[in-house]
């Protein structure tokens, strides 16, 4: 097995449990947004199928296909996130910025999808997302910081949960934004699958906050 | 197994625990600096309750110290001069005409009724027996009975809303601020007609207390102690005072206490 393989069939496992525990909080009483990141965790399963299935059959629909399912349940766990941040903070400024950006980045996103899709260009659309995202998390951590501090951060779901979708964008953002720049050459092929094996590292660590998040349900804050 | 070049497992692992250390410093970070943030939050918190705790105390104080000084007044300048004076009757006595000690006895004898009567008034006023066994409104039902039973004055009392028992200090409190109100009415204002309402909604009771007496400059700075002894109860539980009144056209008060 190669490194970037086993990587995304750990990634798969960390998904199946984070899956496995949002069911196991799904009766426990939790913030509105917790749908939505319920639902984004099923795209993830699915996305981790999608990638398993054309790492190991050649898959008759062919690569385009894939990339065109791929790219649709990343814009889609993307409406997800938008709608999790929405929700996120009430009652504050936070929610207006988050609103406008989102609203805005949807119709770049979807261009930019079609535009890959059709005209088979090296540019990535989930850089979109991660950039987006990383502007979130950045408006978020500044509200709490500049909020009254009347939650216990360490407790807060909202928190680890925001937390794992930063670390993930940290990531993403310049993996996906170099990537056009490094050569499909042969010799340096594995260039590219190391760099794409830290970047879904990223990912897996992110589903792990979102375990992390779930377990801090067994004390709720609402914030 | 896995088939990749070790060298590159290497540089995967390092460049996964250094990715992970930097996160984990940063996540760290914030958090350190999100607790200074709140213990400060918390330090100032506390010191707002200390301060609020001192108030509520000096203002317990200062209407205990006004309670006294009122028992004292009422002692010496009502039931301290009429005892003196039946005592004036009884030593200037002359048995030896007894038409004229029957009627210094007779007088003695109604003086000290009187004595009695308002010794009773007064117990009665401070005592909470009557919020303990009826409640609030029942014990401003009686308070406005008695008064309107001196005749001077009409007394229109009225509960609307949906009243509810509150406990027993709050319900004491509030009765004693309007008893300091009718006190005011019956010192300074000179009325004729006095209109309680109590009204309860949700989470408020309003209690506005009017007369149609001679008012005063409400709009100038400083009132009297009955006044301050409304709003500093009003302080205690969280509730505010409002008062309205011009020369000649009566005294209008809200007092608006959270449920």
């Amino acid at each position: 097995m190669k490194l970037h393989g086993f990587i995304v069939i750990l990634g798969s496992v960390i998904i199946a449990m984070s899956f496995i525990t949002a069911l196991f909080f799904a009766h426990k009483t939790k913030p509105a947004y917790y749908r939505y990141i319920f639902f984004f965790i099923i795209l993830g399963l699915l996305l981790s199928v999608n990638t398993i299935s054309s790492n190991n059959y050649t898959w008759r629909y062919g690569l385009k296909f894939r990339i065109f399912i791929e790219q649709l349940l990343v814009f889609l766990q993307y409406i997800m996130f938008g709608q999790f941040f929405s929700n996120l903070r009430k009652n504050s400024v936070f929610l207006k910025k988050v609103k406008w950006i989102f609203l805005l980045s949807i119709p770049i996103l979807f261009v930019l999808i079609i535009a890959v899709h059709l005209e088979n260009i090296e540019v990535r659309p989930s850089l979109v997302p991660n950039l987006v995202q990383l502007i979130f998390c950045f408006f978020y951590l500044k509200d709490v910081l500049n909020n009254k501090p009347t939650v216990v951060l360490v407790q807060s779901s909202a928190f680890w949960l925001v937390m794992g979708i930063f670390f993930s964008s940290c990531i993403s953002f310049p993996v996906i934004s170099l990537m056009p720049f490094i050569s499909k050459n042969e010799t340096i092929a594995n260039l590219r699958f190391q760099i794409f094996s830290i970047q879904n590292m990223s990912l897996i660590i992110m589903y792990l906050f979102i375990i992390k998040s779930y377990v801090c349900l067994k004390h709720p804050q609402y914030s | 197994m896995l088939k990749a070049p070790s060298v590159f497992i290497i540089v995967f692992i390092a460049v996964s625990v250094m990715l992970i250390l930097t996160m984990a410093i940063f996540i760290s970070l914030i958090i350190f600096r999100y607790q200074q943030k709140q213990n400060a939050y918390f330090k100032d918190i506390e010191a707002l309750k200390t301060s609020h705790q001192n108030i509520l105390l000096q203002s317990q104080l200062e209407i205990q110290e006004q309670t006294f000084q009122n028992i004292s007044r009422e002692i010496h300048d009502n039931i301290g001069q009429k005892l003196t004076l039946a005592k004036l009757y009884m030593n200037t006595l002359d048995f030896t005409d007894t038409q004229k000690a029957k009627l210094q006895v007779n007088d003695s004898v109604n003086i000290i009724c009187e004595a009695i009567a308002e010794l009773s008034d007064l117990s009665r006023s401070m005592s909470s027996e009557i919020i303990l066994n009826y409640g609030l409104i029942k014990a401003l039902e009686f308070e406005t009975e008695q008064l309107a039973g001196s005749g001077i004055y009409i007394i229109n009392f009225s509960a609307t809303g949906n009243p509810v028992f509150m406990d027993i200090d709050t319900e004491l409190l509030v009765f004693r601020m309007v008893q300091e109100a009718l006190n005011n009415i019956v010192k300074h204002a000179a009325a004729a007609v006095i209109d309680i309402n109590l009204h309860y909604t949700g989470n408020l009771l309003t209690v506005l207390v009017n007369d149609d007496g001679k008012g005063f400059n409400s709009s100038e700075a400083g009132h009297g102690a009955g006044l301050q002894n409304i709003k500093k109860r009003a302080t205690i539980l969280k509730g505010n005072v409002a008062i309205s009144s011009t020369p000649g056209s009566g005294t209008k008060i809200k007092i608006e206490i959270p449920l």
